[in-house]
């Protein structure tokens, strides 16, 4: 009886579905960066300047303060800035090793839009699962 | 079908209503003047999902999203008073419960609290009561 060793296809399997993983794990972390983005409201674009995803142990934050800067009617461009930044940053994460990810918004002025528009809160609500 | 979010509201005031021993509520986007004396409760309805709970035709809509109640009392006396208020609130509005009013039936399915901050001249304590239904 001949029995073969297999070891090469069986690794090779598991290494597609650990990619698979990451990807099907950083398009969920999109959809909530995605959910965020929509809430955004844009006046200067500071907030929406300021949104970091990150990995744990990461302490790095983007901060823009909206002091001195105009009002801006290019809300949809700020938007889309602020969806940008946080696909980037979580297609530079490593899923598998993260453990944790965190969302941030290090603008000075974060925690009086937050509460006013419930950004943090209401993706948490609809991600939280059951 | 008709958005029934109307409807989910008033379950949540009128629930939130009967609950005794609470301070004045400042409902939304009512007229209200708190006093810097007295705490105060400031409710606002926040739907963050209404979408078919199936795929196919005629399913059922799910509606989620959470009742925040922010609960106010005068800055510099501790936080006892404020912890009280939201403790009453989430016993009030325990996960696994449901509310009704009028027919319409609301599963609670998270009753939390925030920290609590200083806000000008009071402290606030955000509690958070997240919700489903289907209609």
């Amino acid at each position: 009886m001949r029995v073969r060793n297999n070891y090469k296809s069986i690794k090779a399997k598991l290494n597609k579905a650990l990619e698979d993983l990451g990807d099907e794990g950083k398009d969920y972390l999109k959809d909530i960066a995605n959910t965020m983005v929509v809430r955004t409201p844009v006046v200067t674009g500071a907030f929406a300047s300021s949104y970091s995803v990150v990995g744990s142990g990461s302490r790095s934050t983007r901060s823009v303060s909206s002091k001195g800067r105009p009002k801006t009617r290019e809300v949809e461009n700020y938007r889309a800035l602020a969806r940008d930044t946080m696909y980037s940053d979580i297609d530079g994460l490593d899923i598998l090793k993260s453990g944790r990810v965190q969302f941030k918004n290090g603008a000075p002025h974060a925690p009086e839009v937050n509460d006013k528009y419930q950004i943090f809160a209401v993706a948490k609500d609809k991600y939280r699962g059951i | 079908m008709a958005d029934i979010t109307p409807n989910i509201r008033s379950v949540f005031e009128t629930e939130l209503n009967s609950i005794t021993g609470l301070p004045p509520i400042g409902w939304e986007n009512v007229n209200f003047s708190p006093s810097t004396s007295v705490g105060y409760l400031e409710p606002r309805l926040v739907p963050t999902r209404r979408e078919p709970a199936v795929r196919g035709i005629n399913p059922q809509i799910l509606y989620q999203g959470y009742y925040l109640i922010e609960v106010f009392t005068p800055s510099g006396h501790g936080p006892n008073k404020a912890d009280t208020y939201a403790s009453t609130l989430i016993g009030h509005f325990e996960a696994t419960t449901d509310i009704s009013h009028s027919g319409t039936i609301v599963s609670i399915r998270y009753a939390e609290r925030d920290l609590g901050i200083k806000e000008d001249a009071f402290y606030k304590v955000p509690v958070r009561i997240g919700y489903y239904t289907y209609n």
